[in-house]
């Protein structure tokens, strides 16, 4: 194989060695949750570090920089995805804020709303929440209930939204609101933008199983907003927003299949660098999962690159990802708890974080699409099922 | 790679299904003379050596397009044959792309070669068509040897052994201290890996063959008042392993594009746990008819669950060298071919 190139290209080789020495440089060995130096970081530090990562470009890589992007590529943007999942760093307080909404406001807001809040999303002075699921709209978005009625130059919101995450602390929410008949289903749906500081608002955070109170409950009563935060068009929300969604569900945390590398790295380390018998095989499982999760990434990128639609890729992946990475942090738990007699400061530290991943695995085959859903659309679009139906 | 355009490959592929079904129910000698004549066998030679010159992921479509159409060999050996004998023996590189030498391929016998290099000696593990190939091509060793075996050698025995797969021979090979035609260690990790993806690419071939059948039996067969296919549980069992099947065919890419041991070592584990899953599976779909010799199924089983059997690769591979091939991939082609 000698006529391969096999190499990198040199400006791609180039970014990825500034971004690691930099991250290298700059990360603090206490955010890293496979350091036995780590201490939990706070909210307030997490928000810093990710202000600091915009500040040194490695935030927004693909977007323009008339909104605050760093106007590069999908390439970089998975490398510097790459290069951060290699190291447990902390999680994004704001991923919805710059993965998602973002993604929904570059589509479908208007000019002076890309300029006035996409910069502040990605350079971390507002966290934003995604305000769509309701108790009696999960998976079915189209039963959405919250109701928003024209009130003179504005409008008047009132209704209820569940699994919030970061409500309470978000400067904004996306809102995914009836404006029309219910009977239209999606068609009468409508995306606002709604400051959480509006009255009429009310976040309860609701205790999570990993002790944490990131999801809330969120009441609008009597909400007013004007004209000015309607994103896209009225009745045409969920269209408009489906459509980025679908990009978007391939894209976000692009990082994952590298953090699960760390994380099977992190369990190999903890076994004092060898493994063997049922160790080996569920290690070799779990890299293997890795190495799909990583490579469905990579696809995603070069299929975007190519000017196409990754399409149904995202569903792939993201069930692939979901039921693997349950499977890997039920093996690591297992095998950290085994006996030992003598527990190393390393062997602590992993069992820690392996209590908090397997715990918080149990929503991962939920959150952004259940299993379900993404087996439905895999059935419906990458397999072009028959539907069959009654007779 | 070379230059392969994908009209290229398309023809190829063309001529490799209208060969598969003009050579349905012959011999194997035969079968390969028609592909032989068709071109199809030196598709990955170079062409210094007489080949076309195409590239692995087109070697992987050819014998994806052999497995689907239920042709009695995967006619990867062949492929691997031509393109490594033409390197190691240039002499019989010739007999093999026309169709009137047949070389069998081994990746993981347990044969060793004596100290001065002269001679061979231990078996191989069954192989298809063992019984009447002309030659063995085998790789060996700790530090890879490529070996050629012209089977006619004195000390070479072998021995038929029982497989599900009633349409392929299989055979074990033994050698006793059999001087080899020809041996070098230039290409035997490269031909080790490429054995096994193209195995692995043809393990796909027929799984996704397999569950197309059972997709068509059930988007008619209707029970309850209603079509199969419609079934929500039906429709994610089918989601789960087409996504299974997609996740296999991702690795085998990337170790098509990289061909190193530790991913071409997860392809083929991959692909073999998922093609056995898939064919049973999709088997268990036709109801009682797939238990018959009425529908193709019991033929995609045979097949694959005998060559999973017959290969000895590794199902782990040693997790430090997986995770150090990941490393590696990241500064490889992965961006390469994103650039």
């Amino acid at each position: 194989m000698a006529d391969v190139q096999n190499t990198e290209p040199a400006d791609a080789a180039m970014f990825r060695a500034d971004v690691r020495t930099w991250l290298a440089t700059n990360l603090p060995a206490e955010f890293l949750a496979d350091s036995p130096a780590y201490s939990d970081p706070s909210i307030d530090e997490v928000r810093a570090w990710e202000r600091h990562l915009y500040e040194a470009g490695f935030v927004a890589l693909a977007v323009p920089r008339a909104y605050g992007g760093q106007g590069r590529t999908m390439r970089e943007h998975l490398i510097v995805n790459q290069e951060i999942g290699l190291l447990a760093a902390p999680e994004s307080v704001n991923s919805i804020g710059k993965e998602i909404i973002s993604s929904i406001l570059l589509a479908l807001g208007s000019e002076s709303q890309k300029r006035r809040y996409l910069p502040r999303i990605f350079s971390m002075e507002e966290i934003w929440c995604q305000g769509f699921s309701e108790p009696q709209a999960g998976s079915d978005l189209a039963a959405v209930r919250t109701r928003a009625i024209a009130d003179g130059d504005g409008w008047l919101i009132s209704g209820s939204k569940i699994w919030t995450s970061y409500a309470q602390r978000a400067d904004f929410c996306l809102l995914l609101v009836r404006t029309g008949d219910v009977a239209a289903r999606y068609d009468s749906l409508t995306l606002m933008i709604v400051p959480m500081t509006t009255p009429g608002i009310d976040s309860r955070p609701i205790r999570q199983i990993d002790g944490s109170d990131e999801f809330c409950e969120v009441f609008f009563r009597d909400v007013r907003v004007g004209q000015d935060a309607v994103v896209g068009e009225v009745n045409r929300g969920w269209s408009g927003a489906v459509s980025v969604l679908e990009v978007e569900r391939a894209t976000n945390r692009m990082y994952r299949g590298w953090r699960f590398e760390n994380e099977v790295r992190h369990i190999l380390n903890a076994c004092g660098g060898a493994a063997r018998g049922d160790v080996l095989t569920g290690l070799s499982k779990a890299a293997t999962d890795a190495r799909i999760t990583q490579l469905y990434a990579e696809e995603i990128v070069r299929t975007i690159m190519a000017g196409r639609s990754p399409g149904a890729t995202g569903s792939l992946m993201k069930l692939h990802w979901s039921e693997a990475h349950q499977q890997f942090a039920d093996f690591a738990l297992r095998m950290l708890s085994r006996p030992v007699g003598h527990v190393t400061p390393e062997l602590a530290r992993a069992r820690q974080r392996f209590e908090l991943i397997y715990l918080r695995a149990r929503s991962e085959t939920l959150i952004a699409g259940t299993s379900e859903v993404q087996a439905s659309i895999i059935a419906d679009r990458v397999m072009r099922l028959p539907k069959g139906g009654s007779k | 790679m070379s230059g392969v355009h994908a009209t290229d490959l398309s023809d190829v592929l063309a001529t490799v299904a209208s060969c598969a079904e003009a050579c349905r129910q012959a011999p194997l000698l035969e079968s390969l003379k028609i592909f032989a004549d068709a071109g199809v066998l030196g598709a990955i030679a170079e062409e210094s050596h007489g080949g076309l010159g195409m590239d692995f992921p087109a070697g992987a479509a050819i014998v994806g397009t052999a497995g689907k159409a239920l042709f009695s060999d995967s006619v990867g050996d062949a492929l691997l044959a031509v393109r490594y004998v033409g390197r190691l023996f240039p002499g019989l590189a010739d007999d093999l792309a026309s169709g009137s030498a047949v070389c069998v391929v081994s990746v993981g016998g347990n044969v060793a070669i004596s100290e001065d290099g002269r001679t061979l000696s231990g078996f191989v593990e069954p192989l298809p068509f063992a019984d009447i190939a002309t030659h063995l091509l085998l790789v060996t060793g700790d530090r890879p040897q490529l070996a050629l075996v012209d089977l006619s050698a004195d000390g070479v025995t072998r021995h038929t052994v029982d497989a599900l797969d009633l349409e392929r021979s299989y055979g074990a090979i033994w050698l006793d201290t059999v001087a080899p035609t020809a041996v070098g260690s230039d290409h035997a990790a490269e031909c080790r890996s490429l054995c096994i993806t193209l195995r692995a690419a043809w393990l796909e071939a027929n799984a996704r063959q397999a569950l197309q059948i059972a997709v068509q039996h059930l988007a008619v067969r209707e029970q309850f008042g209603r079509k199969l296919i419609g079934m929500p549980v039906v429709r994610q069992t089918l989601a789960h392993l087409g996504l299974k099947l997609e996740n296999a065919r991702l690795l085998n890419d990337d170790a098509l594009v990289r061909l190193t041991g530790p991913a071409a070592e997860t392809a083929y584990a991959t692909n073999a746990r998922v093609a056995v899953e898939v064919v049973e599976k999709s088997m268990h779909y036709l109801g009682a008819m797939g238990f018959t010799w009425e529908m193709p199924l019991h033929r995609y089983l045979r097949r694959v669950r005998s060559l999973v059997d017959a290969t000895n690769s590794s199902a782990e591979t040693d997790i430090v060298h997986l995770l150090a091939d990941f490393a590696s991939s990241r500064s490889s082609n992965g961006d390469a071919s994103i650039a």
